[in-house]
């Protein structure tokens, strides 16, 4: 596969803060690439990094293959933190200044304001816009020049619930195009939603990186409960599939091996003639392996 | 560079402080400029006299002095341009569109090169603009209009351009090292009028400081921009004036203006400024 973006051994260190700390990591063409980690974790610092806004300490990185340079940032369309635009003018004019600076014909303007769905408020200024507004226009200018790949920064960051699912319809509708995605989020949720691969950052350093199906489908958590809690106990720890469990009062939550699920577990316990009264799969979510993650990184 | 022009130019064009501001003080600079016969009949009528003459036969616009009398008079007033400058800088800082320009893939260099070829267009205008004036009000008024008259002294014109010009640098690379609007202004006003005065007094009169160093006060940026353009006026006053453009001074000046392009260049390419 095509590689967008590579990152070797990259280092940032701000006087004593180490923000980025020896992260290498792969973005492949036609994927939707999902930089999570906590506040201050360093997602803003390295996409800063790699869209040339701020300094490495040590590290290489390349577009497509080639010396990253104002010819490669061109090909990306890129928001860094928030909507950064000219207030006075109108998102018309202000789209101009970005397609002179990408060298893009201005017939490419009315084609993204209709994609993002702000066409009919192109002549007001970008001032009066709402903050989701301001999150599609931002959009539309990095979809301007037709890019390989969106570098997208929190693009739902403050918006309400209407703003978000209209951003994550539209990153989907974008990705459905064929276009890489490379999107930086403290949301779980978000990333499960939009994202077919990931990395986790933690205190600056790639703690994790796989693809979302995979690590959904990894280790199933299962909660059983049975009247014989003893009983319950001896077998699971007998049974090979079992990963490791933990007994709360009531409930035990059971965590399988690899590709084992409920049903596996189950007709364990069946043959070996224990039957549960409570068996659930946990919904599956990013939100526990990443967790998980974070606390074996740290 | 006619592309980053545009740019800049587009950046620019529907903001309303700049209309307000380039109008504005294009308007000035016409009106003060050429209303010189008006103010000295006013002169007149107060019963104003120089030296026992009367203020009227003053050859204001008399061909060729009328170049240094206009591009004193229009010096004079550059400060509304510096304002437009400090805010097209500042603003792109505040709002990140400097860095986002840099994101959307203009190199640093095009930047600085997009805002000098505003400063550079808007000196020239102006530059254009006192040219034409002169010869209007010239026309009107000189009793010389033959061409050696009227095209005498037109180094003024080339000085007057570089006065303005240096001077929109020197503010464009204060405004990039300070970044905020309201403490640019300030720190500018108080440079002109306070630091670099008492910096030029201390370096030229102090007794702990050795005289060689009274030499450097040419070399002070407001002194060396306002050394380009010798006041024309006080020889009526005084009787006694620099009445040409001296090599010296455009030299300093224009290494200065140089020194501080290099600057400017040099505070951008250091990344993580945006």
């Amino acid at each position: 596969m095509e590689k967008i973006l590579e990152i070797n051994n990259l280092h940032k260190n701000y006087g004593k803060i180490k923000a980025v700390q020896d992260l290498s990591l792969t973005v492949e063409a036609g994927t939707v690439f999902g930089l999570l980690g906590p506040n201050g974790s360093g997602k803003t610092t390295t996409l800063g990094i790699v869209l040339d806004v701020v300094r490495k300490t040590k590290g290489t990185y390349s577009w497509f293959g080639e010396d990253p340079g104002s010819e490669s940032r061109k090909k990306i369309g890129a928001i860094l933190e928030g909507p950064a635009f000219y207030p006075y003018l109108s998102a018309e004019e202000n789209l101009k200044v970005t397609a002179r600076i990408k060298c893009v014909p201005y017939d490419r303007i009315e084609k993204v304001l209709k994609t993002v769905n702000l066409h009919d408020r192109k002549d007001d200024k970008f001032q009066s816009y709402s903050l989701g507004m301001k999150q599609r226009l931002s959009i539309a200018a990095a979809l301007l020049s037709d890019p390989y790949v969106l570098v997208l920064d929190e693009p739902t960051n403050g918006l309400d619930p209407q703003g978000i699912a209209d951003v994550r319809e539209l990153i989907v509708k974008i990705s459905g195009e064929g276009k890489t995605i490379i999107l930086a989020s403290h949301l779980l949720d978000e990333v499960q939603k939009v994202c077919t691969h990931f990395a986790v950052l933690n205190k600056g350093k790639n703690v994790y990186t796989g693809s979302v199906d995979e690590a959904l489908s990894n280790k199933e958590i299962v909660e059983v409960s049975a009247p014989d809690r003893e009983r319950l106990s001896d077998l699971l720890k007998e049974c090979p599939y079992v990963s490791d469990f933990t007994m709360h009062n009531k409930k035990t939550m059971v965590r399988m091996e690899q590709h084992k699920t409920a049903h596996d577990l189950n007709a364990f316990l069946v043959s070996h003639n224990l039957v549960l009264s409570h068996l659930v799969t946990e919904k599956k979510n990013l939100e526990e392996q990443f967790l998980e993650i974070l606390s074996q990184s740290s | 560079m006619i592309r980053l022009f545009y740019i800049e130019w587009i950046k620019l064009r529907k903001y309303r402080a700049f209309q307000i501001l380039t109008v504005l003080y294009f308007l000035i600079v016409v009106v003060v400029t050429s209303s010189g016969m008006f103010f000295l009949e006013y002169l007149k009528s107060k019963g104003a006299e120089f030296k026992g003459i009367d203020p009227t036969i003053l050859p204001i616009y008399q061909f060729p002095y009328l170049w240094q009398h206009l591009v004193f008079v229009a010096a004079r007033l550059k400060i509304l341009l510096a304002f437009l400058i400090i805010l097209s800088i500042t603003n792109e800082v505040s709002y990140k569109t400097l860095r986002q320009n840099i994101i959307d893939g203009m190199t640093r260099t095009e930047f600085i090169l997009s805002k000098l070829s505003m400063v550079f267009v808007l000196s020239l205008i102006n530059t254009l603009l006192v040219f034409v004036i002169g010869l209007v009000t010239g026309l009107i008024y000189s009793d010389h209009t033959d061409l050696a008259a009227v095209f005498g002294n037109m180094d003024y014109l080339g000085a007057f351009f570089l006065n303005v010009f240096s001077f929109l640098v020197f503010t464009l690379l204060i405004s990039l090292i300070i970044k905020r609007t309201g403490v640019v202004i300030i720190f500018l006003g108080m440079y002109s009028v306070i630091i670099e005065p008492i910096v030029a007094l201390i370096l030229s009169n102090a007794p702990f400081v050795p005289p060689f160093y009274a030499k450097l006060v040419p070399f002070l940026p407001r002194q060396a921009i306002t050394n380009l353009l010798p006041n024309p006026f006080s020889q009526y006053i005084l009787q006694e004036m620099q009445n040409y453009i001296s090599f010296r001074d455009v030299a300093i000046a224009g290494g200065e203006m140089l020194l501080f392009i290099g600057l400017i260049f040099l505070l951008l390419r250091r990344k993580g400024n945006v």
